[in-house]
């Protein structure tokens, strides 16, 4: 349900889905180009000015074509909103819950390289996202982008970059349960059917093992282990 | 046991390592797909099973933390349009939006540096200014 059509020079034109701080909705600038307004609710823009803030700075020092670019602020009578670039494609939660896509291993393979080369960027530019989840990526088929800097923080803070590990590890395993058919009875290590490899590479990145040191010893295990 | 603030709460942003289809075919409460590991979203055997590997970050606070612009670690600067105190780094001011010129980043670690700062205070590159 939309609420209004415009806000400010915007045309509203869908809603794309909600959160834990407010609205996203798809609207176009007055040059016809698909921006996303993020309406934050105003209770939290008004006692937690400080909530915000990380989400401006992070993505305000972040340029990469895999992530959305922070493309300003309005502040109406209506509501307070990012204006941020649009990422096409669907999230990876609507693909697997709404369409039902069942992820081959080369899909996994390449939303996983993709999804490793935008987290060696954010963390080379001491980001860690805090929420990857199957909710804040997109795909469009060919390429992956992560949303939702919401919970970002600079390293050197309350997060550290496993934790990054750790959710896409979480992300990988609802891709892998897509073609689960078998029964329900315990815990991925003992119902997915996966090499000692995978095994033991999702444990690590789930913290039941040794965990990276770095992104580089990810993505060079997960090329290894999930390439055949 | 839906209290997202208790204190079992502050590691809940690491997914729970242990669960298996019960959860990641039907996902948990609240909306599917949130890395959120809620109580009651996985099986009750599995939940005792929970034994991860110590982790290098002790401490995960709270997501929102309430603290002001001037609290944040590279101070922060003046709207030249209204006059509102914008983050250091913010492309925009978050009062009216308009566009700050003066935002910069570290070239090298990335975090933003104060205005006319010619060192980052975090890694203490040159910040080419
Ligand atoms: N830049 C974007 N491009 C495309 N879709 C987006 C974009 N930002 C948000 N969305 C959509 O809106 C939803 C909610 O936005 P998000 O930034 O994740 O907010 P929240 O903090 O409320 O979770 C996302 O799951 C996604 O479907
Ligand atoms: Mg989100
Ligand atoms: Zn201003
Ligand atoms: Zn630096």
């Amino acid at each position: 349900m939309i609420f209004f059509r415009r806000a400010g020079c915007y045309t509203v034109e869908s809603r794309l889905g909600g959160g834990r701080y407010g609205v996203c909705y798809l609207a176009r600038d007055p040059e016809g180009r698909r921006v996303v307004l993020k309406k934050f609710r105003p209770k939290i823009w008004r006692e937690n000015s400080g909530g915000n803030h990380h989400e401006a700075v992070i993505l305000s020092g972040l340029d990469h074509p895999a992530i959305p670019e922070f493309l300003g602020v309005l502040n109406l009578p209506r509501g307070y909103f990012f204006i941020l670039e649009y990422k096409q494609g669907t999230t990876l939660k609507d693909l697997l819950f709404h369409r039902h896509t069942e992820f081959t291993e080369s899909m996994i393979l390449r939303v996983g390289t993709q999804l490793l080369d935008i987290l060696s960027y954010i963390h080379s530019r001491s980001v860690v996202h805090g929420d990857i989840s199957i909710s804040n990526i997109v795909d469009d088929g060919r390429q992956t982008a992560l949303l939702d800097f919401g919970l970002a923080r600079y390293t050197g803070g309350d997060l550290s970059v496993d934790l990054d590990h750790s959710c896409f590890g979480n992300v990988l395993l609802y891709l892998l349960y897509s073609r689960y058919r078998g029964k329900k009875f315990g815990a991925w290590y003992e119902e997915l059917d996966l090499s000692a490899g995978k095994t033991l590479f999702l444990k690590r990145l789930m913290g039941l093992e040794a965990p990276f040191c770095d992104d580089a010893e990810v993505k060079e295990a997960f090329l290894t282990f999930f390439s055949d | 046991m839906f209290n997202f603030f208790s204190d079992s709460s502050r590691k809940r942003r690491y997914p729970n390592p242990n669960r298996g289809s019960s959860h990641y075919q039907k996902g948990g409460f609240f909306g599917m797909g949130s890395s959120f590991s809620r109580s009651g979203s996985s099986s009750p055997r599995r939940q005792y099973g929970y034994q991860p590997y110590p982790r290098q970050g002790q401490h995960y606070g709270m997501p929102q933390q309430n603290q002001g612009y001037a609290a944040s670690q590279s101070g922060s600067c003046i709207c030249p349009n209204c006059g509102a105190s914008v983050p250091a780094g913010s492309k925009f001011c978050l009062s009216c939006g308009a566009k700050m010129a003066s935002a910069a980043f570290c070239p090298n670690c990335g975090k933003p540096v104060p205005q006319g700062a010619k060192f980052c205070p975090e890694c203490g590159s040159p910040t080419g200014r």
